[in-house]
């Protein structure tokens, strides 16, 4: 079973995933006529940023339990058993904002799905580009590494919360080498500290 | 305030942006806020769109992409990228030029009504340069032949562009043997676009010596001649005192404000203002007068001639209407955000936009050529002063009073105030009365807390006995900060601050707008062949603390090209390829004896240029 | 071995779930008293306002569970008998139990007018929404300004029902908000047209041929088709008593939600597990953390170790025009700062109670991306890293508050 995995400390702040979720969730699923559909798909990875002005990829990590599905009250949301990805039903949910209350990651946003229709709206992983064989849209447009398509056995067995951190966090601490982006990021962090001066 | 405390250090910025977010007005940090984050790609200069194969970028880390579809490796599409981000510095320059030698020819030909000759000296002095004989002929003869021999700069008529006498000839030698001396203003900018297109040139050297061919045909041609042309079309500045500030602006009056950079429309604004029709109805509307301040180049222009004052400088252009007072703004060219429209529509102001080549969301568009400006500036003006009446009293909000702020500092007016050589300049560096000499230029750029840069830089500078030249939106910051009145002497070190006694001038002078960085380099070049060195040699530095525009990148260019060191406060975006940082950051000293360093913060700015000034006076055999 | 369920709402059913997921070899029987197959109680007030029909409430397919699971409806467990490890049925079938659950939730608080004769109901069960459905025609009066009170109100006015709201408290949502928030909920209230009556309460109900006669202690009169009472609930425990085992307010558990008869476990609304921000074993009747409870004590059922992290009190209240999310306590206690910002041109609040740098409690309005993660910051009990100040002004990013997680 594999997952996303995200390496913040690749990313460069793009958004090119962003792009590529909406429109791989678009009716259309083409770049080109997506931004052109009545109803705008949205994206469903968000690019936050340290006080440092980091950029940092947030996403649904299918955590087990999923707080999300504990706080669905008409299990709109629900774990599809074959990838143990965490989906939601866009017809079941009513918009009642549990699901947000619930999630310790703040990745879920409310929009309209189709006409008169607003739902709850995070990362399904894919799930049809994968049975299509495809790996999550915004993992193949990831050309830095930051977003990758990984095993999930290997940290399977930590318990919730070690392991959402895990998928997200755990490679964090991994000695950055010195490239061209650090250089960047250390200009960026010194004009943070001079804006604060 | 305090939470605004990031953004600015300027009193009147922090005051009328928090007005702006009570008023609903979003502004240029609220923007940046949404971009945020930035592509990495692109502020490394990894992504190139300039093909349909691509678009592509190089992942910085190593893993992915490494070569665009073209094959194009890091060093290659940054160098493009850089040369096309100079090149259209360049154009835009030499574009500006290009209007002021139109207009010349026109005043030749007696198509111009309202432009005169204000400087005939300059005139013939310039016309001379170019190998006109000026004897037994008219004003309006040498202006038509001028304009016509400049119109060859401009092409390929030429070997090279005619300012490039004035270079010291060492520079010369240099130039011509690296085949950077620009042959035709818009030929090199055309070549950029060549080169850079895909298949041409690959070589990342080969490309930035072009692109230094590119920025000097700006600096010693579009921008030179846009500067020497305003001189003689609307009088070489003199020294003076004006004011700046959001305070320029009057709860009484009727207020307009012009923005942008070309002269050529605001000269005849402040004509009309200055009608004694256009004030009586001024008065009928109930204003006491019609007050009219500048933003911008455009202000840096009016302000070093007419002594008409500044509101402010980039950052302030959105706020300035914050204040209900302004009836309207008159926009030319360049750094004008296409946001003013949608800021207009919370108040009163009425924006004109007058150039064929500029439009703008919810402006007005009163088209100017040098035919009709004079009757246009009437209208608008007339329409201005009918608006004075739309202002909603209870809205109108001027925090600040104004500071007074000397201008006027032409390279005429320098050598005028010296006594009409340079000889005391020189004596003054020799005996280490003055350390050395700096152009503080540039703009705003809200990933830095507006003027901090420009103001802590100079204060520093002058404090350690080196003279401040100062352009564009720095002329402001500095006027704000109180720097560039004679008292301001008194923040200078001891021998910098008797020359400023002696002579009665601020430590730090305004020369003018950012195609007036020409004048700095003019100075620098009259400097070297008095002395009888080489550019590179001199105690000279620029700065560009808080550069945004492709302008600037072009003006750092043609200074580091012209063998003066360069500090950047904001990173270019040539990070991703490490060659070409390499290069700009110390390779090029062996080339043009002069490289660039980026360093954002203005203490260690100010520390880089200094120990820069003492190893140039070391190896002049000078005092340190 | 044998497990038994007894109820089968939020706990009972995601206790039954989880079990089958971790040991899909357990014999399990589930006995519940109800005759619907399971459905969501916090959803009757979208039923009622219609937004929902009743099979879209069900929260299972029974038919579909393995041969392992057994299931009577309809029926009571009369006792339970610790020592033996038995439950009596009201069938009178005695079923032996190696580890059991008792779901049993709780019921709606009746105060002294409540009346079925003159058309006054709780919103506890789907029969109580059928005997409301049958009554409403124009109007309603809705008694109570919690959630429940709350969600039928807004539930009614969207079928333009004219609504009353009468809240015995100066504000709305008093048990969970502090003045300034509830304002805002006030404000939205009173625009999406509820007659919101504050600081009043019912005296009398009379019959008036087929109208209910609602006086108020104020003196106001109101005449309603139906009166609707959301008065919160309380745990049902009578079983559990009876049974021997130890109560408070509910049912005491331990770490592990395991009561003190051993192999007998209670989790949903009925439990009194341990509530983070208190620091003391509290009732948090809450489907989420109901559902939250019947997992832990399947995996403990089922001879994991997993301790129960807590609860805290939390609760998304959204409609039409607001979405309010709010967790842990917001009252004015010694040793408690709060942070609050305001943003008028976005119509959104944030406010955050601090106990030595430890974030105790929360009200978001209008604000729901970020709001889970200090839900998840309250019950973790974590230290903050970032000042409340820049976390309530926006301010203070995700990544640095979420950097520790």
């Amino acid at each position: 079973m594999k997952v996303v995995v995200v390496k913040p400390e690749r990313c460069v702040g793009c958004l090119q995933c962003r792009f590529a979720c909406s429109v791989a969730h678009s009716l259309s699923n083409s770049p080109y006529a997506a931004p052109y559909e009545s109803i705008l798909s949205k994206p469903r990875i968000h690019i936050g940023l340290s006080n440092n002005k980091e950029p940092f990829p947030n996403k649904c990590r299918h955590c087990d339990p999923a707080p999300c599905e504990m706080a669905c009250l008409t299990k709109a949301i629900f774990r599809e058993a074959s990838t143990g990805t965490i989906l939601i039903n866009p017809n079941q949910c009513i918009n009642c904002g549990m699901c947000a209350m619930a999630c310790p990651f703040g990745v879920i946003r409310y929009h309209i799905h189709s006409v008169n229709k607003i739902s709850a709206h995070k990362c399904d992983q894919c799930i049809s580009r994968q049975k299509e064989g495809k790996v999550p849209a915004c993992v193949e447009v990831c050309k830095c590494g930051a977003l990758v398509f990984d095993d999930y056995n290997k940290i399977m067995d930590k318990g919730t919360d070690e392991m959402a951190s895990l998928v997200y966090l755990g490679i964090r601490s991994k000695e950055l080498e010195k490239g061209t982006y650090t250089s960047l990021t250390a200009y960026k962090h010194k004009l943070q500290e001079l804006n604060r001066r | 305030m305090s939470e605004y405390a990031e953004f600015s250090i300027c009193k009147d910025t922090l005051l009328t942006l928090k007005k702006a977010h009570e008023d609903g007005v979003e502004t240029a940090w609220d923007r940046l806020k949404k971009q945020e984050p930035q592509c990495g790609y692109c502020e490394l200069g990894l992504s190139c769109r300039i093909c349909v194969m691509g678009p592509c970028r190089i992942d910085p880390f190593g893993e992915g992409p490494q070569r665009g579809v073209c094959g194009a490796d890091a060093d290659i599409i940054v160098a493009r990228n850089l040369a096309r981000m100079i090149a259209s510095g360049a154009a835009s320059h030499s574009d500006h030029g290009r209007d002021l030698v139109e207009v010349l020819h026109k005043i030749g030909t007696g198509k111009a009504p309202g432009y005169t000759i204000k400087d005939p000296e300059k005139l013939k002095r310039v016309a001379k340069e170019y190998g006109i004989d000026t004897a037994n002929i008219g004003n309006e003869e040498i202006a038509k032949k001028l304009a016509e021999a400049m119109m060859e700069d401009f092409g390929m008529k030429k070997e090279r562009i005619t300012f490039i006498s004035r270079v010291p000839k060492q520079r010369i030698d240099l130039w011509e043997k690296l085949k950077v001396i620009p042959r035709g203003i818009d030929r090199e900018t055309s070549e950029t676009m060549h080169r850079t297109h895909m298949g041409v040139d690959n070589n990342y050297v080969s490309i930035l010596l072009h692109t230094v061919r590119n920025s000097l045909a700006d600096g010693y041609g579009g921008a030179m001649i846009g500067t020497e042309l305003s001189d003689i079309i609307f009088g070489t500045p003199q020294p003076g005192f004006s004011e700046v500030n959001l305070g320029v602006l009057k709860e009484d009056q009727v207020n307009i404000l012009v923005h942008g950079h070309s002269p050529v429309v605001s000269e005849m604004v402040a004509l009309a203002v200055e009608d004694k029709g256009m004030i009586e109805l001024a008065k009928a509307k109930g204003a006491k007068g019609i007050n009219l301040a500048g933003l911008c180049c455009t202000g840096n222009e009016l302000m070093m001639r007419k002594k008409i004052p500044m509101a402010g400088n980039h950052l302030m252009t959105e706020l300035t209407m914050v204040t209900g007072v302004v009836e309207s703004i008159i926009v030319d060219y360049q750094c004008i955000m296409p946001s003013l429209g949608q800021v207009a529509q919370c108040y009163h102001t009425k924006l004109y936009s007058t150039s064929d080549k500029a439009k703008f969301p919810l402006m007005e568009h009163i088209e100017f050529t040098p035919e009709n400006a004079k009757e246009q500036a009437f209208r608008i003006v007339k329409e201005s002063i009918e608006n004075y009446s739309r202002r909603n009293k209870d809205r109108i909000y001027i925090p600040v009073s104004p500071v007074k702020s000397m201008t006027g500092f032409s390279v005429e007016a320098i050598l005028g105030a010296l006594g009409g050589s340079l000889n005391p300049l020189i004596d003054a560096i020799k005996a280490g009365k003055i350390k050395g000499a700096v152009g503080v230029v540039g703009c705003n750029n809200p990933k830095i807390k507006q003027d901090y840069g420009h103001v802590e830089l100079i204060k520093r500078l002058i404090a350690n006995d080196i003279l401040v030249l100062t352009t564009g939106c720095v002329n402001v910051a500095a006027g704000k900060a109180g720097l560039q009145v004679p008292e301001a002497k008194e923040l200078a070190g001891p021998g910098l601050k008797e020359i400023c006694g002696l002579l009665n001038i601020p430590p730090s002078l305004h020369v003018g707008s950012c195609v007036d960085n020409s004048r700095i380099v003019v100075i620098a070049c009259a400097l070297a062949n008095a002395i009888g060195v080489d550019i590179d040699k001199l105690p000279l530095a620029g700065a560009a603390p808080e550069w945004y525009s492709e302008k600037a990148a072009t003006i750092a260019f043609y200074v580091m090209a012209s063998g003066i060191f360069t500090v950047l406060g904001v990173m270019p975006p040539i990070l991703g390829s490490k060659k070409v940082t390499e290069l700009a950051t110390s390779g090029l000293k062996d080339v043009f004896g002069a490289c660039f360093a980026v360093e954002p913060d203005p203490i260690k700015a100010a520390d880089l240029i200094i120990a820069h000034i003492i190893e140039k006076r070391k190896g002049l055999g000078l005092s340190v | 071995m044998n497990a038994v369920i007894i109820g089968l709402s939020a706990a009972g059913l995601s206790c039954l779930n989880t079990l089958l997921r971790f040991s899909p070899d357990t014999n399990i029987t589930v006995i519940s008293e109800e005759k619907y197959s399971p459905y969501c109680r916090p959803l009757l007030t979208y039923y009622l306002g219609k937004t929902l029909q009743e099979d879209q409430m069900s929260i299972t397919n029974i038919s579909a569970y393995p041969a392992n699971t057994h299931f009577f409806f309809g029926e009571r467990v009369e006792h339970i008998n610790t020592s033996k490890k038995s439950v009596m049925p009201s069938s009178g079938k005695e079923i032996h139990y190696d580890k059991l659950l008792i779901a049993t939730g709780a019921n709606a608080v009746k105060p002294d007018f409540y009346d079925e004769e003159k058309r006054t109901f709780t919103l506890r069960y789907m029969d109580d929404a059928k005997k409301v459905e049958q009554y409403l025609k124009e109007n309603a009066t809705v008694v109570g300004g919690g959630f429940v009170g709350i969600k039928t109100a807004c539930g009614l006015i969207e079928r333009n029902i004219k609504v009353n709201l009468v809240v015995s408290s100066p504000y709305p949502l008093s048990m969970i908000l502090d003045e300034k928030t509830a304002q805002f909920i006030e404000k939205d209230l009173k625009e999406i047209g509820i007659a919101i009556r504050t600081g009043d309460d019912v005296s009398e109900l009379k019959m008036k041929r087929n109208t209910v006669k609602v006086s108020l202690k104020s003196g106001i009169e109101l005449d309603s088709d139906v009166v609707v009472v959301g008065k919160g609930v309380k745990p049902r425990v009578d079983l559990a008593r009876k049974s021997g085992i130890y109560i408070a307010q509910g049912i005491v558990v331990n770490e592990f939600l395991e009561t003190s008869a051993e192999g007998v476990y209670a989790a949903g609304d009925c439990c009194e597990a341990m509530d983070v921000v208190r620091k003391r074993p509290w009732v948090n009747a809450l489907w989420p953390i109901a559902v939250e409870q019947g997992y832990f004590a399947a995996l403990n059922m089922s001879g994991s170790h997993a301790p129960y992290p807590g609860s805290i009190g939390m609760n998304s209240l959204k409609t039409r025009s607001f979405h309010l999310i709010s967790g842990g306590v917001l009252k004015d206690e010694e040793g408690v700062a709060f942070f609050e910002k305001h943003f008028p041109r976005k119509n959104q609040f944030r406010k955050l109670a601090v106990r030595d740098n430890v974030p105790v409690g929360m009200a978001f309005y209008n604000n729901p991306e970020d709001a889970g993660i200090f839900i998840n910051l309250i019950k973790k009990g974590m230290q903050l890293t970032v000042d409340p100040r820049k976390i309530v002004s926006g301010e203070a990013s995700l990544m640095d508050i979420l950097k520790p997680l």
